[in-house]
């Protein structure tokens, strides 16, 4: 009898310890490694935005404040960096977006200077396209840029409120998207990614909400509502900005003012969320970009601390 | 003989054209197009303190010269709400949620609402950049001098009332007048008004007499005489009352226009910029002091 009780708490304890081992792992990613922070040497960031990761998971990182990119390996190992401030070729006006194309090329969208420009992997410069204007292929701030399977660039042309693509050599191809198309409520998005599918989708920032639309701009779904606090149900954001999606089609937003990340499948169904920093702080942190790498590991971007965390998730 | 005539004739034809494009070439060079310049402080201003009688000018044919003094890093703070003291709000579209817009977007907004409101006259834009005292980074406030301030601006640049003392600044604006040579400047008013606006019309005062002194063919320089109004020394020294008056009411709408580009600064209490039923416009004579006035034309 003993013996039975014995036994039955024992398994009553391991089902108990696998469930909560479970749970924590379903809520609770592993930080792994962090660094940087502020200032203009190597390894150091001032005002970070985007990062990209490539086939090795190296690590491409917007130096915005810094008016230039960064790249690391895998562990935080700083590798080299190109850029300064101005409007020549390979250097910058406040860089926001970056994309890699299957060659792993680099391409980076010079925010101020309204251009796209792309660079080797080893930042030297090899082409620039765009200009301020609202012509085809000219641009007004472009924001997040994202390279699909077929090497289509997607660039966020904020201000003239469309999505541009242009081919790997930076030959414009086609636009959708217009001012009168605000209706549709979705203003000035920040941020874009491919969905395992081949749809855009995009951190509909000031609404609070992602938005999926088909490869010519046709809305497919949304999925989120406003929601800001410590304890808000998952699937509620306020102003979600960076977007990266893993090979299973999982869907990773940094939700800004809840100071998270949150975890979505292909359909848009919650699946997770934690706090970048363990804390929930309303002015120390903000997590800005992210990047899905190799082997379930996640690098965001902490605009305000100036630092790259780096998850096992 | 009728072969020599035809030459003659071949040449004076000849001489007749050169003399033609001679003359058209200088006439395209001693007389440019004239001009009519608003130099305003913030991203707004332009429009605020002359932008009938600049409307009107342009249509008359003048070449219209929109300049913006100051990044405008702060400004986008229109829903003055009891969420104010979070930091910056900010609604474009029609969603009721609040939009928190950081100084580098706030400073694209404001440039971008400025060249709209500077096309609807039409006129060139010109933004010089001169720094903000303060702005908000988030929901925080960052204040002049602090090393977070500093990557907000570009290098080199100053906060307009230190420009005033510094005569590369002054140079920069001389040069400015060069170029497009206006036989008018509207400004802001000396003093009375907030300190970026009463040090952009103080620059420009500055950069006028000297372009006077360099012999550049500038024209009058304009002030509204409803910032004199605000002095009470202007007043007390009966500089309150107006040498130009110009009436303005075939242009209103174009102003309303204008002004109505700048959609960060509409929503906010205190400020209204529509034109229709429910409000209409009541300043239809803009009224001017005559600061400077070359004597040399």
């Amino acid at each position: 009898m003993t013996k039975l009780f014995k036994a039955t708490l024992a398994l009553a304890a391991l089902i108990l310890l696998t469930q909560v081992s479970f749970s924590f792992a379903q809520s609770s990613p592993v930080l792994t490694s962090t660094w940087g922070e502020y200032g203009s040497k190597p390894g150091q960031f001032k005002y970070p935005t985007m990062v990209v990761t490539d086939a090795n998971n190296n690590v491409y990182v917007v130096d915005q404040h810094n008016q230039r990119i960064q790249k690391f390996n895998s562990k935080g190992k700083f590798l080299l960096m190109w850029g300064k401030p101005g409007n020549s070729e390979g250097e910058f006006n406040y860089p926001y977006g970056i994309a890699l194309d299957s060659k792993g090329d680099v391409y980076v969208s010079d925010m101020n200077n309204n251009r796209i420009q792309k660079f080797s992997p080893e930042g030297e410069f090899i082409a620039t396209t765009g200009s301020y204007g609202e012509g085809n292929g000219k641009l007004k701030y472009p924001y997040g840029i994202a390279i699909d399977e077929n090497d289509i660039l997607y660039v966020i042309d904020a201000f003239n409120y469309r999505i541009q693509k242009f081919d790997v050599n930076l030959n414009y191809l086609s636009k959708w998207g217009s001012q009168n198309e605000i209706g549709i409520k979705l203003y000035m998005p920040h941020e874009i990614a491919i969905a395992k599918e081949g749809e855009i989708i995009l951190s509909d920032r000031q609404n609070h909400r992602i938005s999926v639309f088909s490869k010519d701009g046709k809305l497919i779904k949304r999925f989120g509502d406003f929601g800001e606090g410590k304890n808000i149900k998952g699937g509620l954001f306020s102003e979600p900005h960076g977007v990266s999606v893993s090979k299973n089609g999982d869907i990773f937003i940094a939700d800004r003012y809840n100071y998270s990340i949150q975890q979505f499948n292909q359909k848009g169904e919650f699946l997770k969320k934690w706090l970048t920093t363990a804390v929930f702080d309303d002015s120390k942190h903000f997590p800005l970009g992210i990047a899905i790498a190799k082997n379930n590991q996640l690098f965001v971007v902490d605009h305000y601390a100036h630092r790259i965390y780096k998850y096992r998730y | 003989m009728a072969k020599s005539n035809l030459l003659l004739i071949g040449k004076a034809v000849m001489l007749w054209c050169v003399f033609c494009i001679n003359i058209n070439f200088c006439f395209g060079q001693d007389i440019p197009r004239k001009s009519i310049m608003v130099f305003g402080s913030h991203a707004d201003d332009a429009d605020e303190i002359a932008g009938g009688t600049f409307a009107k000018y342009i249509a008359m044919g003048y070449e219209g010269v929109y300049v913006v003094a100051v990044n405008n890093l702060d400004g986008c703070n229109l829903e003055r709400t009891p969420w104010y003291d979070e930091g910056p709000n900010f609604t474009v579209s029609n969603s009721p949620l609040k939009y928190r817009v950081d100084a580098l977007e706030s400073s694209q907004i404001r440039e971008e609402e400025a060249r709209q409101a500077a096309a609807v006259y039409p006129s060139i834009p010109i933004f010089l950049n001169y720094k903000e005292p303060t702005f908000f980074i988030g929901r925080k406030l960052v204040q002049y001098g602090t090393e977070e301030y500093n990557q907000f601006n570009p290098p080199g640049r100053h906060q307009v009332a230190i420009a005033t003392y510094i005569d590369e600044e002054v140079d920069h604006i001389v040069e400015l007048l060069r170029k497009y040579q206006p036989e008018i400047v509207i400004t802001h008013t000396l003093g009375g008004e907030k300190l970026d606006h009463g040090s952009t019309g103080y620059m420009m005062y500055l950069a006028f007499k000297k372009a006077i002194d360099q012999n550049i063919p500038v024209g009058q320089l304009w002030m509204p005489v409803n910032g004199w109004l605000l002095d009470k020394e202007a007043q007390y020294n009966g500089r309150g009352k107006p040498d130009v008056q110009i009436e303005v009411k075939n242009y209103l709408a174009t102003k309303y226009e204008a002004l109505n580009k700048h959609i960060s600064q509409n929503g906010g209490f205190g400020r209204d910029y529509v034109m229709g039923n429910r409000t209409q416009p009541k300043e239809v004579i803009e009224e001017f002091i005559m600061v400077l006035n070359n004597p040399k034309n």
